[in-house]
């Protein structure tokens, strides 16, 4: 007997992989530049229900655990929970969707400087053409919140990672072969960022918060300004079966502060995913 | 495409014939077993890729050339099972009915458009209460609406005579009556028309028939289920 009573179906994941990145200090300077490698692991699992022909939504849960082989104070632990609805416009795979997601997460960082909330929304839309490409856009609003605000200066806040921002990013995926898919990305980001130097004046100067960040050495000094960061990732899925995939990636960073502070970064990521 | 004949094992009656010496000779051949009574034959086909590689889940039919093809339509199958249709490719003779039950613990929708049966089974769980008669010859490519990965292929014969190859490239046609017969090829990755695979035989009142085929392929472009970094899926 067929039903049409909505029914929710458990879906979960979970992931492990490796990243290096040449500037995770987001310095500027070649003595303040930073780079480590981390390992990270990272498990997530909820409930899809369709809804109806066209309308489906999801509730998960993800956990993500990332650990820093130098720089130790940023190692850290997330979990969050994040409700999306998504739409599709028609029949088949070709046909267009959209996405709106939103999501809380804790971050509990070694070095509490960073501890706090981040919250984001997103919408994003995607279709699958030309039998082989998948191309998606979105735009994405993020809020971070952190629980210190340890004040350097009574007249200056010291919440450096306390931050707004907005990206917008366009997507591209192709299918190479059944199980192999090359991706570009580029993503725009516009918001506050936060970046580490020894005391430096012209920098101080045009921060909206600055605070000492152990993490990299006594006196380094952490400090929060607005930036537009151009990000371009690109890399490569292999698929391994119906369940699991390889990805491998770099994506290259290039930050625009105020005052013609500059950052530059990359940073490569291999990853093992695997979805139950 | 390339194909090939082999000889008959011994006992078999006629092992099939050439293209261009088949017609007249084919024709006496078959005249002749026929004067002996219908009786029943095994076509044994073989299909390989053109790396030598056995294919699975080609169609082979055999249409016969003298006289109509008979058989009666069927209520067959196909069940969705781990959000994947089962079978991967289904053959049935014109006027048959599919039931399409959803094994699986959350919903599936169904779909077609292709020309020879556009259809929808909007999303359901469980069994649908009626079937969906394909009433129209031709290759019929279903998706589900949900999970974009899921296809399968349903074709629409207009002969009983058909089989499917299983892992090794085999396919085995049972019970032909003797006669002359057009055999044919379709899978879902061919690269040429089915129309340029047809080769004529004639089968004797018992015994095997062989017939093989070499075929191109092209891999089908359809969503992949693995994940991908930074990617929802279907969610």
């Amino acid at each position: 007997m067929a039903s049409g009573a909505a029914r929710a179906e458990w879906i979960a994941d979970a992931g492990t992989g490796v990243v290096y990145d040449s500037n995770v200090s987001l310095a500027q300077s070649r003595s303040d530049i930073k780079h480590d490698a981390l390992v990270f692991a990272e498990a997530s699992g909820g409930q899809f229900v369709q809804l109806t022909d066209r309308l489906s939504g999801t509730l998960t849960g993800r956990v993500r655990k990332e650990l820093y082989s130098r720089y130790t104070g940023l190692s850290n632990l997330s979990a969050g929970l994040s409700a999306a609805a998504r739409w599709k416009f028609g029949l088949g795979a070709g046909a267009p969707w959209a996405r709106l997601g939103g999501s809380a997460t804790r971050l509990d960082y070694r070095n509490n400087l960073r501890s706090g909330w981040l919250y984001e929304t997103a919408l994003s839309t995607g279709i699958r053409a030309f039998d082989r490409w998948e191309l998606d856009a979105g735009y994405r609003r993020e809020h971070r919140s952190a629980d210190q605000d340890m004040s350097l200066d009574p007249d200056i806040s010291a919440a450096v990672f306390s931050q707004h921002a907005s990206s917008e990013w366009l997507g591209a995926r192709f299918e190479l072969t059944q199980s192999l898919y090359p991706f570009v990305r580029y993503t725009r980001r516009s918001g506050d960022i936060t970046a580490t130097t020894q005391p430096n004046l012209p920098i101080y100067q045009v921060s909206s918060a600055v605070a000492f960040d152990p993490v990299f050495g006594t006196g380094a000094i952490a400090y929060k300004l607005h930036a537009t960061t151009h990000i371009f990732a690109a890399g490569l899925t292999q698929a391994v079966g119906a369940h699991a995939s390889i990805n491998l990636s770099i994506e290259r960073r290039i930050s625009h502060g105020d005052s013609d502070i500059n950052y530059y970064g990359t940073a490569y990521e291999a990853q093992l995913l695997y979805e139950f | 495409m390339n194909s090939e004949r082999r000889g008959a094992p011994a006992g078999s009656a006629v092992a099939g014939c050439a293209p261009l010496r088949g017609a007249l000779l084919c024709g006496l051949l078959a005249t002749l077993l026929a004067a002996g009574g219908a009786r029943a034959a095994t076509l044994l086909a073989a299909v390989r890729d053109d790396s030598g590689r056995p294919v699975r889940d080609a169609v082979v039919l055999a249409m016969p050339l003298d006289g109509s093809p008979g058989g009666k339509p069927t209520r067959e199958i196909i069940d969705q099972i781990d959000k994947e249709f089962v079978p991967y490719v289904k053959p049935i003779l014109v006027g048959s009915s599919v039931s399409f039950p959803n094994r699986d613990k959350l919903r599936h929708h169904v779909y077609s458009v292709s020309p020879a049966k556009p259809f929808e089974l909007p999303l359901y769980a469980g069994t649908p209460s009626s079937a969906v008669l394909f009433d129209k010859p031709g290759v019929v490519t279903l998706g589900c609406n949900i999970h974009d990965w899921m296809i399968a292929y349903v074709y629409v014969a207009e002969t009983p005579h058909f089989a499917v190859s299983a892992h090794d490239g085999s396919a085995r046609i049972a019970n032909l009556p003797s006669g002359r017969y057009a055999v044919r090829i379709w899978h879902p990755e061919m690269t040429v028309a089915e129309s340029s695979t047809v080769q004529q035989i004639a089968v004797g009142r018992d015994g095997e028939t062989q017939v093989s085929w070499t075929l191109k392929l092209t891999p089908i472009l359809r969503p992949r289920r693995a994940p991908a970094a930074g990617a929802h899926g279907y969610h």
